[in-house]
């Protein structure tokens, strides 16, 4: 910034006040910048906590539907006569230090395949579900994964 | 009377401050190249633990009886029109990191 020189000689104040508002500018734009990048940081995060959280429902719901599936592949029969409304399970709640999770079975089919639908939501508001179709007319009774609704 | 050594107490005074702000950003620059070395481990850990646990999982889905790494919980089970479901929950955890508790269950014997 520059100060003119008479005026400077009039006021000898004026050249420190220039520094002082350019040291001003200048530290609040290192400090928006730190504050831009803090902000940054914290939604990476809070972005990383909810992957992980899908991650975990995900991978409970599948090895629960892979219990349940095998169950039925030794079986058919095992949870009763198989039908088209669904046989539901008990919610079993999962809990782990401040993990919660509920996990709830539903198996549906005929005499031709049974599809068993395994759900995993979390106290936070999270749900996975995963889906496996088991096809009992062919020997050995094979699977098919899907996920999703 | 004149004051002797006036400025010199001004340049040493300002040096103090300009080698304390280089010095500031020396450690700062510092700071910053550990926290990418850093970084770049820790996605090296996390992408390894990811990967265990993709393939416990697959030997669970593959294999009848899997050996598997994580801490075996309490065994437990999931009633299905009264039938029992036994299981085992298993806990994984990337070492060192808090919040990366990943759970598998795997069918088993009766409680």
């Amino acid at each position: 910034m520059k100060v003119d020189r008479t005026k400077r000689e009039k006021r000898p104040g004026a050249a420190l006040i220039a520094i002082v508002l350019v040291g001003f500018l200048v530290l609040s734009l290192v400090s928006a910048v730190v504050i831009s990048i803090a902000w940054n940081t914290l939604r990476v995060e809070a972005w990383q906590t909810e992957q992980i959280e899908k991650i975990r429902l995900d991978y409970l719901a599948r090895t629960a539907a892979k219990a349940v599936t095998d169950e039925l592949t030794a079986d058919p029969d095992n949870f009763g006569i198989l039908n088209r409304n669904g046989i539901v399970s008990q919610p079993k709640v999962i809990t782990d230090g401040t993990f919660s999770a509920t996990v709830e079975i539903t198996i549906k089919g005929d005499d031709q395949r049974a599809n068993v639908v395994a759900k995993a939501s979390s106290a936070k508001g999270g749900s996975a579900l995963v889906r496996t179709t088991i096809d009992l007319t062919t020997t050995p009774k094979t699977v098919t994964w899907s996920a999703g609704n | 009377m004149k004051r002797h050594g006036g400025i010199f107490v001004e340049v040493i005074v300002s040096i103090l401050l300009f080698t304390v702000g280089i010095l500031a950003l020396t450690g700062t620059l510092f700071y910053g190249v550990k926290m990418v070395a850093q970084s770049r481990e820790e996605t090296v850990k996390e992408q390894e633990y990811k990967n265990l646990v993709e393939n416990q999982i697959l030997g669970i889905i593959r294999e009848p009886s899997p050996a598997l790494s994580g801490t075996p919980l309490a065994a437990d089970q999931i009633i299905i029109n009264s039938k029992a479901v036994p299981f085992t929950l298993y806990r994984y955890k990337q070492e060192g990191k808090e919040g990366t508790e990943i759970y598998l269950i795997k069918r088993g014997s009766t409680p």
